[in-house]
């Protein structure tokens, strides 16, 4: 550790070492923010005629249309007389019987002839995460998938 | 032996003992290393770089958009992006329509007139423009259009403006919607 020059002399890590403390505690409050997100495949109807746009409902002969109002649930069948309609209205508590509507679909899926896919309609007035939670109610339960694939309606007024 | 020679021998001992110790001190000081620290460091950064990179959508998330949580098991894949959020719907980030306690107004600050057909005209436009830059790029050799469109919607967004949106989506040859979900 000479002044002279010819001496050996210690690289000086401290500011590396700032910088490193810095960075890291910048990506740690960063990463703590970061939402994992997924998303949720949907069809519509198709407003222009192009290919891969549509639904595939007219190549399955059952299918099931869950109706979303501010009361609760309606389920119905592509066909009544096979698969009666069914309300699940709203529970004591205002909230939407997301579970009852899992174990019908259940009920349903076992007891009919069904695709993979149901229609989902609602009230204009629907708030988007009822729909998202009605979409994971239909999806699938403990047994399996029920019907994971959604084509959205247009909004009922 | 006698006792004062024994003392002074006790005495010689703690002397070179001090003196070892003190010329050992030092050396220890000196040693300190911090190679290992910057390796552990260096681990965490490149660990923490990794895992911001795998966040494939940068999205702010706040109370003006907050999209629902749900099961849907699928990764976010890049497309066209719509957000609907409490204030303003945006197309890739840009602001195309405003919700004003006055009613809906467009990028300008000009009403929004829509019917059943067109319910939001400024989003179809932008939307309109956005495929026309995805088909020029198409032509000079860029990524094919894929009509694939991303919608982050807030959780209290009313269905109306959802379905209202997908519409403009459709007519400007969207075909495929993928809802962006935060994971449960």
């Amino acid at each position: 550790m000479s002044g002279g020059g010819g001496g050996e002399e210690d690289l000086n890590l401290v500011p590396y070492l700032d910088i490193m403390v810095n960075l890291i505690m910048f990506m740690l409050t960063v990463t703590a923010y970061l939402v994992e997100l997924r998303e949720a495949p949907v069809l519509v109807p198709a407003y222009v005629n192009t290919p891969g746009g549509g639904s595939t409902q007219d190549k399955q002969k059952l299918f099931l249309t869950i109706a979303i109002s501010t009361k609760g649930f309606g389920v119905l069948g592509s066909d009544s007389t096979v698969v009666p309609p069914e309300e699940l209205p709203l529970d004591t508590a205002g909230a939407y019987p997301f579970q009852r509507l899992n174990e019908l679909l259940r009920s349903y899926k076992s007891q009919y002839e069904l695709g993979e896919t149901v229609i989902l309609t609602a009230d204009g007035t629907v708030p988007y995460h009822v729909l998202v939670a009605t979409m994971d109610a239909s999806r699938e339960d403990r047994q399996g998938l029920l019907f994971p694939g959604v084509t959205l309606a247009q909004a009922v007024q | 032996m006698s006792s004062e020679a024994v003392e002074m021998s006790s005495q010689v001992d703690d002397e070179l003992l001090l003196r070892r110790s003190r010329r050992k001190a030092p050396d220890d000081i000196a040693g300190l290393n911090l190679t290992a620290m910057m390796d552990m460091f260096t681990i965490i950064l490149v660990y923490l770089i990794k895992l911001y990179a795998q966040a494939p959508e940068n999205l702010t998330l706040n109370d003006d958009l907050r999209p629902p949580a749900s099961t849907a098991p699928a990764n976010v894949t890049p497309a066209v992006r719509v957000m609907i959020a409490k204030s303003a719907i945006l197309v890739d980030d840009k602001v195309v329509m405003q919700f004003t306690p006055a009613g809906l107004v467009d990028g300008s600050g000009n009403p929004v007139v829509g019917d059943a057909n067109h319910p939001y005209p400024p989003l179809g436009d932008a939307l309109d423009k956005r495929v026309e830059i995805i088909q020029a790029t198409q032509a000079g050799g860029g990524s094919a259009f894929d009509g694939l469109l991303m919608v982050v919607a807030d959780g209290d967004t009313p269905y109306q403006v959802i379905g209202g949106v997908l519409r403009e989506a459709g007519l400007a040859q969207f075909t495929s919607y993928r809802l962006v979900v935060r994971h449960k």
